[in-house]
């Protein structure tokens, strides 16, 4: 269980974070996600104890992280790609993250049978591609059986099978109870993943709740129509107060209104419908209508940022 | 969409880990530290490098009652050295995010730190310090030097290798108070070489008024025998105090650092 409480972070001049309140429950994956620069790292630092909070509260277990006497049995912490020091070897690195919680060695060797690098075990960190180092990553976030798992970015640096992998691992993980809260910028991504949603934007909750319902409240319901007479349905639909435009030579475009409205009018027109389908936001989509607002005060370099393809875009 | 296969748990039934209780403590922070420490190869070529100039210095050491541990003087940069990488490294690599996040309370990971590197500087520099005398003196009996019975050459010995361990726990210290690497050797150079050079720019006795509180002169002091003590500066254990007054205020500065300062 994670929680926070009117959460506020000051950095200077400027907030990162402003008086945000949620909370994960155990047993199902929730997405963290935020557009560049929206709070998301500094949130899960503040969690981790590793930047102290201006204002409000932020617990695990219902206690701050600080105060955890056995902090890696609780919560398994992927930070930004890499917190390992180069020249140590990943077993080395596991070794001494699990010497200071009296962890034998045993469970070091699972973890890295777990991640798959068995083979790459006894090399330097330094030498290590981002895919492995966010491997060996996940393995320190598993070393303590932890209930909660707090990860930033998991899926950056790996390939489509690392992803897969990720994928399933956190599904997997979720479903033997923990509670699973992962960061990330690939909203299609999250949308296979993720079972709840919280989006943030420049700092403020923007929206939580589960995937499709926090879709369905961002993006206004659509429904295509075609028709045999699209002219006189669209004259009805814009009678009968709908925002309705024409799309192509025989079908309709309706804002804010459902299939069972569209058909009823049609039937009253006694128009001949040839496709009614109401048309489902992606993840992605919703998130980009709910962050408008928060990201256009970062102006054009955001802009510019978010136009270049995920590998571009990502910190 | 969502996941199907994944039934959610009951909310409230928080989970326990198989290793739940076995909490942080000092001893086990210091077996973490000491994991650590040997897993770097920069240790091992750190302490080789103090051990090598130790060992080459001594045959050219031949000054009346000299105990051979001139070498000394380099091989305190050496250890000052890995003194500093052992803390900057972590700060640089990002490593000390996984150390604070494991061990969150942050001091005992700077004691266990301290402790562990002191504990290996001063069991290698004693051994070598030994060595070498011995060693050096056999080569220099011809020239009638210091023996082991020559009064001060066991506490020279013992006063070098606790001179090393209070300059390495100087070193650490100067690395969690500065982080960075460059900054923090800088620092560490313009005390044992850029300060002792001002004081003896000054003029007599302002220059012994400030050298005396100087760990470069309190290293003097330290591996000479008895016969060429310097009177105008503090004793050989006076000046091991002095050097550890030093290393106790980094180490205190790096501790405010470390709890004070976001990681």
């Amino acid at each position: 269980m994670i929680e926070t409480t009117g959460l506020t972070k000051r950095y200077g001049t400027k907030t990162a974070v402003d008086g945000l309140t949620f909370q994960v429950r155990p047993g199902v994956v929730t997405g963290f996600l935020g557009p560049n620069g929206s709070g998301k790292s500094t949130t899960m630092r503040v969690l981790l104890g590793l930047d102290e909070a201006d204002r409000g509260r932020a617990l695990i277990n219902g206690r701050p992280y600080r105060s955890l006497p056995a902090p890696l049995t609780e919560v398994g912490a992927l930070l930004e790609a890499r917190a390992v020091h180069t020249g140590r070897s990943a077993r080395n690195h596991l070794l001494a993250l699990a010497a200071t919680h009296r962890i034998p060695r045993r469970r070091v060797d699972e973890v890295i049978g777990i991640v798959g690098l068995d083979s790459v075990a006894g090399k330097r960190a330094g030498t290590f591609s981002l895919g492995m180092g966010q491997r060996l990553g996940i393995a320190s976030a598993l070393l303590g059986d932890p209930g909660v798992l707090l990860l930033d970015e998991p899926v950056n640096g790996l390939d489509p099978e690392g992803i897969l992998w990720i994928r399933n691992l956190l599904k997997g993980l979720a479903a033997e109870g923990r509670t699973v809260f992962v960061s990330s910028h690939l909203m299609s991504e999250m949308a296979l993943t993720a079972t709840e949603v919280i989006v943030i934007g420049r700092g403020r909750l923007i929206a939580a709740g589960p995937v499709d319902e926090v879709i369905r409240g961002a993006s206004a319901t659509t429904v295509l129509v075609r028709s045999e007479d699209p002219a006189r349905l669209l004259a009805a639909l814009t009678a009968a107060g709908h925002r309705a435009e024409s799309i192509g030579h025989d079908a309709v475009q309706v804002s804010g209104a459902d299939s069972r409205a569209v058909g009823r009018i049609a039937a009253r027109e006694a128009v001949t419908l040839i496709e009614l389908t109401p048309q489902l936001a992606t993840l992605e989509e919703a998130f980009m209508d709910m962050t408008r607002d928060a990201v256009e005060y970062q102006g054009e370099s955001y802009a510019g940022r978010h136009g270049r393809t995920s590998a571009g875009a990502h910190r | 969409m969502t996941s199907v296969g994944a039934t959610p748990a009951a909310p409230s039934a928080a989970r326990r880990s198989m290793f739940a209780g076995r909490h942080v403590t000092l001893p086990s922070v210091l077996a973490s530290e000491w994991i650590k420490l040997r897993s770097l190869r920069s240790t091992f070529f750190g302490l080789l490098g103090a051990v090598v100039i130790i060992f080459a210095i001594t045959p050219f050491d031949t000054r009346q009652g000299a105990a051979g541990l001139d070498g000394m003087y380099a091989a305190q940069v050496a250890i000052g050295m890995l003194g500093i990488l052992i803390v900057t490294g972590e700060y640089t690599t990002g490593m000390i995010r996984s150390s604070f996040t494991a061990v969150p309370a942050r001091a005992p990971v700077l004691v266990a730190k301290a402790a562990v590197f002191a504990t290996v500087v001063f069991v290698v520099s004693l051994a070598t310090a030994f060595v070498a005398f011995v060693f050096g003196a056999a080569a220099r009996a011809n020239r009638a030097h210091a023996s082991l019975q020559t009064p001060g050459a066991q506490r020279a010995i013992l006063a070098g290798a606790v001179y090393l361990t209070l300059l390495g726990l100087l070193a650490v210290g100067l690395g969690f108070l500065i982080r960075s690497t460059a900054g923090a050797i800088a620092t560490l150079f313009c005390i044992l070489y850029a300060l002792p050079i001002l004081a003896l720019s000054l003029h007599y006795p302002n220059s012994v008024t400030l050298g005396r509180y100087l760990p470069f002169n309190a290293l003097t002091q330290a591996i000479t025998t008895n016969a060429t003590l310097d009177g105008d500066y503090f004793g050989p254990w006076k000046g091991l105090v002095v050097t550890g007054v030093w290393a106790l205020v980094a180490l205190v500065g790096g501790l405010v650092t470390v709890l004070r300062r976001n990681a």
